[in-house]
């Protein structure tokens, strides 16, 4: 009923904005030519996200083998053996989960140690969830049932995102966490006894996001731009307006302060290059 | 006769075709090498054979050395008696020869004397004072002004030493407060004494017969496997203690005696089987004498006498000793090893052996066997097996054997003017082995000089003023053993396994350090224990290299001959002793009631526990791991009715006042009341000794009675009383004597029942007290 | 292939402790945790003079269906051929799962190693020809140890045709290869006082936890998620919404740039034309 609907609205809007309190609406910027780029990922953040999309590929296939018992597995009989056949035998295979996990971890290092504000905090804060995010949410969930009204603006990314991020930084912290505990025994038995389904939900929890993540990033033509973005670090300028309506602004709200280096736009005309940078 | 090895041991894998071919391959004199090759784990191994010293059964080990570290030591499976069995001592030996505690070279006493401050010096100072000293005492006081105390293996070489010095003032541990008695009641009646180990045919035996003998507690490997064969072939156990021990629990008859009584007993079953003619006539008519006086004697001591004196139902002495009738001659007496108990103790050993030669045992298989002649190449370093007749009043103890009485050289130590003025005390602890270590300690303090040989720094290297270290068994020869009281004769050689770890000596190589120190090297002629090894194989059959090869090499024997070899002076089996009655000692055996016990106070006893040898193993790291406590057990009954609780902490008082402890209690139904039990050895003295200092309570510090016994000057140390105090507070023990009982349990037929159904546990209302967690530190073991 | 096992003889063991030392030194198992073997007291009972006593000897029973097998996570513990169970101490991480689910607390973590530790039947003795370590130095002969497959060996002997029982409860019975012969009271004694617990067939907590909660649940989560991303599919199908590529709205302008966006200090521009 609209009038519940409403009502849930305004107390997510409340929550919202309790968790981010707004911030000073950015000026207003008109839509960008068509062909314009904006950058939004450095090659750093790029090679970051496929490193980890390898590692958990990796990582995956080989901890899904390596579950055996009836009890506790994932992964059907033949593709432990299968895997095991790759490996040569089980050892090798935990051998491997744990170097790649621990590669894992010196991978991600550098980030956290040279560069802690802008990937790491920054990151964070691009994570947090305001009053648009919630209303956006239960927005698009009743969509799935009925057309709804329009979503919010959402900012670099949108709600969906957000959440696949927090439940992507909170596991990964565990996965490392509960992994270290057990492959070098750190700590007393009950830690390590408890380590070893710990790390089994936060992979799952992270398996079940991925699903979506992997199908709205790689499969779902609609966010074709935002796919692009992850190799190229530009994403279309037309799409961010739309569906990264904060994001845009703000970007745009930068390059006039001088924050952010933008392009001068490009010039006007027939023979105006459509692919360049504005 | 030589028993197969079980399938239990090796045979299994004979029948696996598989594993046959890993089998060990076969020893060839040509193919081997000295040492043999062998594996620890996944490393090779060098494995050599020696002998243990962890006690002195003298089983045959293995150690396993890989790169130069001791890593394992186990039993050899050629050693005719161990046949690769090894107790928990003796696999924990590893650990003695790594004790950071050891003593690591001579020490010099700084300081006050049994303060235990020492600085260390070399072996050339240490020996130039110590020969000094010892050359300085017998110039001015005579010879047997120097006192020797031996224990161990390699005791004969100083007690040889001794000897070629002109002193008479030695002592051996192993016969004043252990062995004494029944070795000159044995001596006495056969000629000879029944040997160590024991010669008795345990496997054979129909009937086995232990008296305070707790076998498998005192873990003499080679004769608790033959005890355990023994049973299995279906021989009927008579075991009598106060004391539900472990082999109590193995037996048909427990007979739970009256502490002290145990002559009464022998005296009725030498009454019933002659009543009844259950003894073998001819033989006794043959081969004993004093048969007939024997007769008279025994006429008053029926069983009914008994039951009043012992606590044991008459019908149970009446049974077994049909039972022995009925199994004659295959009835084998253990003639005990400790039997210095409550000072008329060569009079009870006499009556066991007076019950083994009515029976017609001696000799016979399933009775005891004969020794082996086996001899060993005569070297002029050799004592004597019959030390002269020496200080001592000579009109006491006269059938006393490897030396005097321990409390006589002691006192000899506190006289005035002291006869004795300087001690060397060789592997041996006097202070927990002798009774009343107060009076051994005064004495110490006393002295002129003393010079202590050990292996760690126990309680007695701390009265010292030179400690001289002997090398561990596993870093050193021995003499070869040549063991004659075996069924299956054989030598035996101890050899280095490792080199000495420190700077330490064997007992050959120190003994004659002290000889050159006096001058008198000419008592030793051999420079060294190698060359002593030489002169000893000089006629054997075997050479040096084959035996540091093989570790054991049988030899031929004759336990069963066909007439037996008796070796008194009347060439016959002496049931009546006209050697004791020379000596106007009782001729036949008597019998003294023991005194009562004071009133609220407990009978100190002390046994064994398999995990240790008394108080030499208390620094065992891994021993220490299983048992590190000695409780104190009290019946139940008794107990409870003091206000007692299982795990109380007490205090123990005995009737001088002198305190031990704490110690924690356990009350258990498997003693009799009347007594308190512990394991001997425990509460180490030594601070040097970090491990095992404080370790438990001291048993030898309430001995501060022993009752002497006459024929052998044996201290019998089971005459100390005790009460128990719990925070100060003294609990009296209430008189509980159990009406005459025994127990007896048809084990056949209790064996060939049907299997137990599967049993439900038992409710938690009716569940025995909480056992610790299964993986919990040392079993606190029952009564 | 031979089924090992083994026979502890309870007439003929005297409780030394021998076969514990000889396990503790053959495999060097830490003095304070030393626990492969064990010899534990059962102290008299009843009321003297009628009393019992008995030792429990005990050790890893490589059970015919062992409760340990399912409780590891990595299938460190196995069981081989022989019917010894085994850990490969490369695939255990030390969880202690296996440990909780021996109701005869067989097993025990190595401080030492890191990983967790029990009988292994000697197996690396026994494969070279050599009887296992507590075997060969029992002092009183009471070990008894073969294939259980083999008619001719004692051990067969003694546990198929002559009845020697095993420490099963009918709560508990998951086979074990190790049985008890002789004293029927003794044996009863180590029944009542040490039976299997029934409490320890399985994992702890943190095992049986993700066994019977977190994992389905994580399954039912996934399945969720895969529903509901289909449900988003044909939902978004359903109502139209274009299965292509991004398109802005149509009617905004294509090219409007009302406002020129500020340029950028020369210096800063970016020269690397897109194409």
């Amino acid at each position: 009923m609209p009038a519940t609907a409403d009502r849930v609205e305004r107390l997510l809007e409340r929550l919202g904005r309790a968790l981010a309190p707004e911030a000073a609406p950015a000026r207003r910027f008109p839509p960008p030519r068509r062909g314009a780029t904006l950058r939004k990922h450095d090659v750093a953040v790029i090679w970051l996200h496929w490193f980890n999309a390898a590692v958990w590929a990796l990582e995956l296939l080989t901890g899904g083998a390596l579950i055996v018992t009836g009890r506790y597995h994932v992964a059907p009989g033949w593709f432990q053996e299968l895997v095991v056949a790759v490996f040569g035998s089980r050892a090798h295979l935990l051998r491997f989960h744990v170097v790649v996990g621990v590669l894992w971890v010196a991978g991600m290092l550098p980030y956290a140690v040279f560069g802690f504000r802008r990937y790491v905090l920054g990151f964070l804060r691009n994570l947090r969830l305001d009053a648009d995010d919630l209303v956006w949410l239960w927005r698009k969930a009743r969509s799935l049932v009925r057309p709804s009204l329009p979503l919010p603006p959402q900012g670099a990314y949108n709600a969906g995102q957000k959440l696949f991020g927090w439940v992507v930084v909170g596991a990964t912290l565990v996965i490392i966490a509960t992994g270290f505990i057990m492959a070098f025994h750190l700590g007393p038995q009950a830690l390590v006894a408890w380590s070893v389904p710990l790390h089994f939900v936060a992979v799952a929890a992270v398996f079940a996001a991925l699903f979506v993540h992997v199908y709205m990033a790689a499969f779902m033509p609609n966010e074709r731009p935002a796919f692009f973005s992850m190799f190229t670090g530009k994403v279309d300028a037309r799409y961010a307006y739309h569906h990264h309506a904060k994001w845009y602004h703000e970007v745009l709200d930068d390059c006039l302060a001088g924050r952010r280096t933008c392009d001068a736009p490009a010039p006007e005309g027939p023979d105006a290059d459509p692919t360049a940078r504005p | 006769m030589k028993r197969s090895p079980t399938l239990s041991r090796r045979g299994f894998l004979q029948l696996s075709a598989a594993t046959a071919a890993a089998a060990v391959a076969p020893r060839s004199a040509a193919a081997d090498p000295l040492r043999r090759k062998g594996r620890f784990g996944d490393r090779e191994a060098v494995l050599v054979p020696s002998i243990c010293e962890m006690c002195f059964w003298k089983c045959g080990i293995r150690g396993k050395v890989v790169d130069g570290r001791l890593v394992r030591l186990e039993g050899n499976p050629d050693h005719p008696l161990s046949r690769g069995r090894l107790c928990a001592r003796g696999n924990a030996g590893i650990d003695l020869l790594y004790d950071p505690d050891r003593l690591r070279g001579p020490l010099e006493r700084v300081g006050p004397r049994g303060q235990g401050r020492f600085r260390p010096i070399s072996w050339d100072e240490a020996l130039a004072r110590v020969g000094a000293e010892f050359r300085r005492v017998i110039d001015a006081y005579g010879p047997d002004a120097l006192a020797f105390f031996g224990h161990g293996t390699s005791a004969k070489y100083p007690l040889s030493m001794m000897e070629h010095l002109g002193s008479r003032t030695v002592s051996s541990a192993s016969f004043f407060q252990c062995r004494g008695p029944r070795e000159a009641a044995y001596t006495l009646t056969f000629g000879m004494t029944p040997g160590s180990p024991e010669r008795v045919d345990l496997e054979q035996a129909r009937a086995i017969v232990l008296l305070g003998t707790h076998l498998g507690e005192n873990a003499h490997v080679s004769q608790v496997a033959h005890l355990a064969e023994g049973l299995a072939r279906g021989a009927t156990l008579v075991v009598v203690d106060p004391r539900y021990s472990v082999v109590a629990s193995k037996a048909d008859w427990w007979l739970p005696i009256r502490p002290g009584t145990d002559t009464a007993l022998l005296l009725a079953w030498i009454h019933r089987v002659i009543e009844r003619k259950l003894y073998d006539e001819e033989y006794v008519a043959r081969y004993a004498t004093g048969f007939e006086r024997l007769v008279e004697h025994v006429r008053p001591f029926d069983a009914r006498w008994a039951e009043a004196q012992t606590g044991i139902a008459a019908s149970a002495i009446e049974a077994t000793a049909d039972l022995f009738g009925a199994t004659r001659p295959a009835v084998a007496l253990h003639p005990g090893r400790q039997t210095a108990w409550y000072g008329n103790d060569t009079q009870r050993a006499r009556a066991v052996a007076i019950l083994t030669a009515l029976l017609g045992a001696w000799g016979r298989p399933g009775g005891l066997f004969y020794p082996s002649p086996l001899q060993l190449g005569a070297c002029p370093c050799d004592p004597k097996d019959d030390p002269a007749r020496p200080l001592c009043p000579d009109d006491q103890y006269h059938f006393r054997q490897e030396g005097i009485p321990t409390h006589c050289i002691i006192e000899n130590s506190l006289a005035d003017p002291p006869p004795v003025r300087a001690w060397l005390v060789w592997g041996q602890n006097l202070l927990q082995s002798a009774p009343y270590p107060q009076r051994t300690a005064e004495a110490l303090q006393r002295l002129e000089f003393v010079c202590v040989v050990d292996i760690l720094p126990t309680e007695i290297t701390q009265y010292a003023d030179i400690v001289l270290p002997e090398s561990t068994y596993l870093e050193r020869y021995d003499g070869v053993f040549a063991e004659r009281n075996a069924q299956q004769p054989f030598l035996a050689l101890r050899q280095p396994i490792v080199p000495p770890l420190h700077d330490t000596r064997d007992g050959f190589a120190i003994t004659r350090g002290i000889l050159e120190a006096i001058g008198r090297s000419d008592c030793l002629p051999c420079a060294s224990i190698e060359e002593f090894i030489g002169l000893q194989l000089a006629k054997a059959d075997v050479s040096f290299d084959e035996l540091r090869r093989k570790g054991v090499v049988e030899a031929p024997g004759w336990p069963f001959p066909d007439e037996p070899k008796l070796y008194t002076d009347s060439g016959r089996i002496e049931l009546y002793s006209r050697a004791l009655a020379e000596k106007q000692l009782p001729p036949l055996p008597t019998y003294t009631p023991p005194e009562r016990n004071p009133p609220g106070m407990l009978r100190l006893i002390a046994g064994r526990t398999p995990y240790h040898s008394f108080a030499r193993s208390l620094n065992n790291r891994l021993l220490d791991a299983h048992v590190d406590d000695n409780p104190v057990f009290v019946n139940d009954e008794q107990g409870r009715a003091m206000g007692l609780a299982d795990g109380d902490r007490v205090e123990l008082e005995n009737q001088d006042q002198v305190r031990s402890g704490p110690a924690v209690v356990r009350l258990t139904p498997g003693l009799r009341p009347g007594i308190a039990y512990t394991w001997h050895g425990f509460g180490g003295r030594s601070p040097a000794l970090r491990r095992g200092f404080n370790r438990g309570w001291s048993d030898n510090t309430l001995t501060t009675r022993f009752a002497v016994d006459p024929e052998t000057g044996a201290s019998g140390m089971r005459v100390n009383f005790v009460r128990l105090l719990r925070d100060g507070v003294p609990l009296d023990a209430p008189e509980l004597e159990p009406p005459p009982t025994a127990v007896f349990r048809d084990r056949k037929r209790e064996a060939t029942a049907p299997p137990a159904a599967v049993a439900a546990p038992v409710p938690a209302a009716a569940a025995p007290p909480p056992r610790p967690p299964a993986d919990s530190a040392p079993p606190k073991g029952g009564c | 292939m031979p089924r090992y096992g083994m026979v502890i003889d309870l007439d003929r063991c005297v409780g030394c402790g021998a076969c514990v030392l000889a396990c503790e030194t053959e495999w060097q198992t830490p003095p304070d945790t030393r626990r492969r073997d064990w010899v534990t007291e059962i102290p008299a009972q009843g009321t003297f003079p009628n009393v019992e006593r008995a030792v429990y000897v005990g050790l890893c029973n490589h059970c015919d269906r062992p409760s340990c097998l399912s409780a590891c996570p990595t299938g460190a513990t196995y069981q081989d051929d022989a019917g010894r169970v085994l850990v490969d101490e490369a695939l255990c991480i030390g969880c202690g799962y296996c440990v909780h689910a021996c109701p005869y607390h067989a097993r025990f973590f190595n401080p030492v190693k890191q990983k967790v530790d029990k009988c292994t039947f000697c197996a690396p003795l026994v494969d070279r020809g050599i009887a296992p370590a507590c075997t060969r130095t029992c002092i009183a002969d009471a070990r008894i140890f073969g294939d259980l497959e083999d008619p001719a060996s004692d051990v067969h002997r003694l546990a198929y045709l002559e009845g020697a029982a095993r420490l099963e409860t009918p709560q508990v019975a998951i086979g074990p290869n190790v049985y008890y012969r002789g004293s029927p009271a003794k044996f009863d004694l180590i029944l009542r006082h040490h039976p299997p617990d029934p409490e320890r067939t399985g994992p702890p907590p943190a095992g049986s936890i993700w066994q019977r909660v977190l994992r389905p649940a994580m399954f039912a989560v996934l399945g969720l998620t895969f529903l509901g991303q289909a449900v988003a599919f044909f939902s978004q199908l359903v109502q139209g919404e274009k299965f292509g590529r991004f398109e802005p709205p149509p009617d905004e302008p294509d090219d409007a740039l009302p406002e020129p966006l500020p340029a950028s200090r020369p210096e800063e521009q970016d020269h690397a034309r897109h194409r």
